[in-house]
């Protein structure tokens, strides 16, 4: 634990009977950071935010929150409200008392109990909405009253599992400024779990990917989307495309890989300590906005590869534009260009094509699991 | 590896042959439900309303020479509502059956939140059917157990005596009463507040624990609001039971003070009087519906002033 670390997870175990969820992980929150857990359902992202909330008691490990040991300090006591993607907002509650709850059970009189609350209805533009039903309330408005309720005893912490994920985009991309406007006034701790790479590339100050009850990678957004540490995060990163081979050559500042596509140059990355021995299994990464596609007849530039595919898959983001091409020898490129380059490269499904990219950017993988 | 296709050629519906239907379809929207409700509307008829309804008529009706015999007289009426019997066993019944149910709710809540929110699904499940099994045994041969059990030569007895403490009076009296009732209504309540439980969303559990509630005030402020129909069902379900139960009062106090099911049954033994016995059956069946009348106009009011 680090001096300046203000959640610190060691060793965190969770086994189920029959089931490891999460699997001796370590991690060091700062306080104030706004750390986002990511990966597929199952990886144990939101078992551990449960576990920093005390509502699961991990089966090994030790978990501390600012300094002290959590150990032997129940859900209740703990100081960690969190939001949930249900919302989990009282109905039998009208709005104001939702958020006044926790102040209650703090022992806050009604009467200054309510002023807060509102206050925090105020502040999330809920004004007016106080005497209503839960149920009187669109999905946005309820998110925000379960948002004002976790930060009405103005925690050091706060905890959200996946809480935009049940809105539609519009409503998404708003409650993601909120909450980013939220994060910037109130300087606390925001854990945040999503499956979702736009929130949390939005909003997250770091980014730790789990995969299986483990931590594949942990750094801030541009590096784990640039630069991820093993073939999963740069398959769940999803932009990217995978070659795998094996090492053929290597000299001062160059590998070169055997792949099914033929040899690949890619720098070799200055953060790794060894190089694999020649021969052995290695992998690159190339992103999906690095890969530029021209007409299968148009020349590639020299000393760039060259890949020859047919488009069997497009999808359209507004003005980006992701290609889905798989390669003659079988292997499936992502491509990304905006959307006008339609207008000088028209493809479609079937549209035959070659793709290029400088050897520069593609990314040597430090680790091949 | 799966690739996002988006469809370019979502198919439409034929909106005109939508349209044409249409008027079939309300036909048969509207006949389907009548269709199906008939079987349940002729049986409550049959053996629910007519069956009421001749009970009411009955209340009019005179008993000369132990022969009924239609008429139309009042003199049932005040008599039985007049009467001192009459008014001592309905507070008697009343007070007995609004216990039981106080006394049902608050010892089966705990067995239920255990059951529902602490249990493994297969503990959980294993629990329920130990409920039900109860409910497919007779419950008189169950009463009668109780009588064996607490009478002066009882087991119980029979274990103080043997003991060397003097033996008690357990048979006979409001505790052996209730004891009954217990019997006759526990596993339905707690099966029902099982079941509510059971329904709430967990979120809203660890939610409240998450926001700084714990231990009693988990009850009090999120377990009992968020289930409250489920109480007031169980609530009203071992009222009900125990209202109109005749088998605990005849074997456990044996019929001391009288309760209303056993006064009805007085009735008609001392002279035949079914028409003052069925001015008993109509009270009793009556009070459940002049209760729900004032619990919703109270509803409708407290509405009315809020707004």
């Amino acid at each position: 634990m680090t001096s300046e670390s203000y959640v610190s997870l060691h060793d965190i175990d969770m086994r189920y009977p029959g089931h490891h969820a999460v699997k001796g992980i370590n991690l060091d929150i700062k306080a104030g950071e706004f750390v986002a857990l990511m990966g597929p359902s199952g990886c144990g992202k939101s078992t551990t935010l449960r576990m920093i909330a005390g509502l699961e008691t991990p089966t090994g490990g030790k978990i501390t929150i600012g300094g002290r040991d959590m150990a032997e300090v129940s859900a209740a006591e703990r100081d960690t409200p969190m939001v949930w993607q249900s919302l989990a907002l009282f109905p039998f509650l009208s709005v104001e008392d939702n958020v006044a709850f926790p102040l209650r059970m703090k022992g806050v009189p009604p009467k200054s109990a309510r002023v807060r609350a509102n206050e925090w209805l105020e502040r999330l533009n809920l004004n007016g909405m106080g005497k209503r039903a839960v149920a009187q309330l669109s999905g946005g408005q309820r998110q925000r009253v379960a948002i004002a309720r976790a930060l009405v005893t103005q925690p050091s912490i706060i905890l959200l599992d996946e809480p935009l994920s049940a809105l539609d985009a519009h409503l998404r991309v708003h409650l993601q400024t909120e909450l980013a406007r939220l994060h910037r006034e109130l300087k606390i701790t925001f854990i945040y779990v999503t499956h979702s790479q736009s929130e949390a590339f939005a909003l997250a100050d770091r980014i730790v990917v789990m995969s299986d009850g483990v931590i594949e990678q942990a750094g801030p957004p541009r590096e784990v989307y640039r630069a991820p540490q093993t073939p999963f995060v740069a398959e769940f990163m999803g932009m990217n495309t995978l070659l795998r081979g094996s090492l053929r050559e290597k000299d001062a500042t160059d590998v070169v890989i055997q792949t099914p596509e033929g040899p690949m140059r890619a720098p070799i990355n200055g953060a790794m300590q060894t190089l694999p021995d020649l021969g052995s299994d290695a992998g690159l990464v190339i992103g999906a906005d690095r890969i530029s596609m021209m007409p299968e007849t148009a020349a590639s530039p020299a000393d760039q590869p060259r890949v020859l595919g047919e488009v069997v898959g497009m999808d359209f983001v507004g003005s980006t534009q992701t290609i889905f091409i798989a390669s003659d020898a079988g292997i499936e490129f992502r491509v990304q260009r905006l959307e006008h380059a339609a207008e000088t490269f028209p493809v479609h499904l079937g549209s035959r094509v070659a793709m290029t990219w400088t050897p520069k950017h593609a990314w040597l993988l430090p680790r091949l699991s | 590896m799966t690739i996002p296709l988006t469809p370019t050629s979502a198919r439409q519906p034929q909106q005109r042959g939508r349209l044409q239907s249409m008027t079939g379809k309300t036909i048969k929207a509207a006949i389907g439900p009548l269709v199906l409700g008939l079987p349940l509307a002729l049986w409550q008829i049959c053996f629910f309303v007519l069956p009421l309804g001749f009970l009411g008529v009955v209340t009019f009706w005179q008993v000369r020479n132990y022969r009924l015999q239609p008429a139309f007289v009042l003199d049932n009426w005040e008599r039985m509502l007049g009467s001192n019997a009459f008014q001592r066993a309905f507070v008697h019944t009343f007070s007995v059956a609004a216990i039981a149910t106080v006394l049902a709710l608050v010892l089966a809540w705990p067995a239920a939140q255990t059951i529902a929110l602490r249990l493994s699904p297969r503990a959980r499940d294993r629990w329920i059917a130990f409920l039900i099994l109860p409910i497919f045994s007779s419950y008189i041969l169950k009463v009668y157990a109780w009588q064996v059990i607490l009478s002066p030569q009882g087991i119980i007895n029979s274990l103080l005596t043997a003991a060397g403490v003097s033996s008690l009076n357990l048979l006979g009296g409001a505790l052996s009463l209730q004891i009954g009732y217990m019997t006759l209504t526990l596993p339905a309540v707690t099966l029902i507040l099982t079941f509510a439980l059971l329904g709430l969303d967990r979120d809203i559990i660890d939610a409240a624990r998450n926001l700084g509630c714990k231990g009693p005030t988990l009850i009090t402020s999120v377990l009992i609001p968020a289930i409250r129909p489920g109480i007031i069902f169980a609530g009203s379900t071992a009222f009900l039971l125990a209202f109109g139960d005749y088998g605990s009062p005849v074997f456990l106090t044996g019929s001391n003070p009288p309760t209303l099911s056993i006064l009805i049954v007085d009735t008609i033994k001392s002279g035949s009087q079914w028409p003052r016995a069925s001015v008993i059956g109509v009270t009793m069946l009556a009070l459940p519906a002049v209760g729900f009348l004032i619990v919703t106009m109270v509803k409708w009011l407290l509405k009315r002033t809020r707004a």
